[in-house]
């Protein structure tokens, strides 16, 4: 695929239709970015894990700054610009991550019987159990049923800031209910 | 004449995980207005900017001799290298909260000499005074000069860091240097207009000293607040 003066401008254009709400364009334009997004991203990480994960940040980074972009400026400078900070941005915070990161390999030697899972589970349920209504409902849709932010929010009836609040007391809760568990077993 | 516009057909089918997330960032898309450009919320700032500081001005009046210092090469010099150094900063900041920001070494740099030298041009333009008596001054007053300041800063800081955050910054915590920089040297810059002491002990430790000891908020809040879009 090569990348001439008319492939910019008809992005450009793109962009012009997704800010009228075009989804079709928006569409098409991540579609038409992505190959070249990856492998400028392939090209720079030179860590083979991390190129999905930099890419995919990389994407979600351009979709969340496009209403930055001036339509009646080039869209070259602009785009590479920004993936060039994205990918770095990206690098950097999966290094953090990979620096606190625990080696899984490390459990695999220590596999967990059947009865240690189902202690878990108990005590886990148990710890979850005594959360006041509120912050539960907020950490089993989150972290239980996988919902998204927005929507559980949205079915809560509430701003998706307070939903974090109760999730993040939530989980506080939760923590301190499974160390006094763990605790009084001692 | 321009050529018409000759769309490339859509390439083959992507890889499932990112079929996935554009479908998701699609689903997520609405019409949406473009963010302003960086001299349109300059501008909005310089227009807050004005207005601080002539409420300030107008709650706690400008100096007696204001006429004469402004058209004193040195007091006036100083007066316009605050102001002048506050919106390079703003401007500064501004632009480090879009997303194509690049950094470049000569802007940092460049507000570091000016700052060094603003805070050199007490010692060497102005009359010597004794901490000792700057400081018994602010125990009577409570430290008056450093709390107008602060009380010019942060609104500043406020209405800088709200134009910031809708701009999407990869740098967010020189993007709160630079905006924390600016406020506060706005905030020295105003009461200098209205305090007559133009005496080097009380310049730095009531009027600069706020910049230097404060500074490291807006770089910390900034961080958080600027990164948020991220999120």
């Amino acid at each position: 695929m090569d990348f001439n003066d008319d492939q910019w401008r008809s992005w450009n254009q793109l962009i012009r239709q997704t800010r009228k709400g075009d989804r079709e364009a928006y569409e098409r334009l991540l579609v038409e970015i992505s190959p070249l997004v990856q492998r400028y991203v392939a090209k720079r990480v030179f860590n083979s894990q991390y190129v999905e994960d930099v890419f995919q940040e990389v994407l979600l980074s351009f979709h969340k700054a496009l209403h930055t972009y001036r339509v009646e400026l080039p869209f070259a400078p602009w785009f590479f610009a920004v993936i060039r900070n994205a990918t770095w941005t990206a690098l950097v915070k999966n290094r953090k991550f990979a620096e606190r990161e625990v080696p899984t390999e490390d459990f695999s030697s220590i596999p967990a019987t059947e009865e240690e899972e189902d202690r878990m589970d108990d005590r886990l349920r148990l710890a979850l159990e005594s959360l006041p209504a509120i912050y539960r409902q907020a950490v089993e849709m989150l972290k239980f049923r996988g919902m998204r932010v927005e929507a559980a929010a949205k079915e809560l009836g509430i701003s998706k800031i307070a939903l974090r609040v109760r999730a993040h007391r939530g989980y506080s809760l939760l923590r301190k209910n499974l160390t006094s568990q763990k605790q009084e077993k001692k | 004449m321009s050529k018409p516009i000759q769309p490339k057909p859509i390439p083959g089918p992507l890889p499932e995980a990112h079929r996935r997330l554009v479908e998701k960032l699609v689903a997520e898309a609405q019409p949406r207005k473009a963010s302003p450009s960086v001299l349109s919320q300059w501008l909005l700032w310089l227009g807050f900017a004005l207005g601080m500081v002539v409420i300030t001005l107008s709650l706690i009046g400008p100096q007696f001799e204001i006429a004469e210092k402004l058209t004193d090469p040195v007091s006036g010099g100083f007066l316009l290298l605050a102001f002048a150094l506050s919106a390079f900063c703003a401007w500064m900041g501004i632009a480090a909260s879009k997303p194509d920001y690049t950094p470049r070494v000569i802007p940092p740099v460049l507000a570091v000499f000016l700052l060094l030298f603003l805070f050199s041009m007490p010692f060497l333009f102005f009359d010597q005074d004794s901490l000792s008596k700057v400081w018994a001054q602010n125990m009577a007053d409570g430290w008056f000069c450093a709390r107008t300041v602060i009380w010019v800063a942060v609104p500043s800081w406020i209405m800088l860091g709200w134009l910031a955050s809708r701009n999407a910054s990869f740098y967010p915590g020189w993007t709160g240097a630079w905006l924390g920089a600016s406020a506060f040297l706005l905030g020295a810059g105003t009461i200098q207009l209205h305090c007559a002491h133009w005496e080097t002990c009380h310049m730095l430790v009531d009027h600069l000293l706020p910049l230097v000891a404060f500074l490291f908020i807006p770089i910390w809040i900034g961080s958080y607040w600027f990164s948020r879009w991220r999120k």
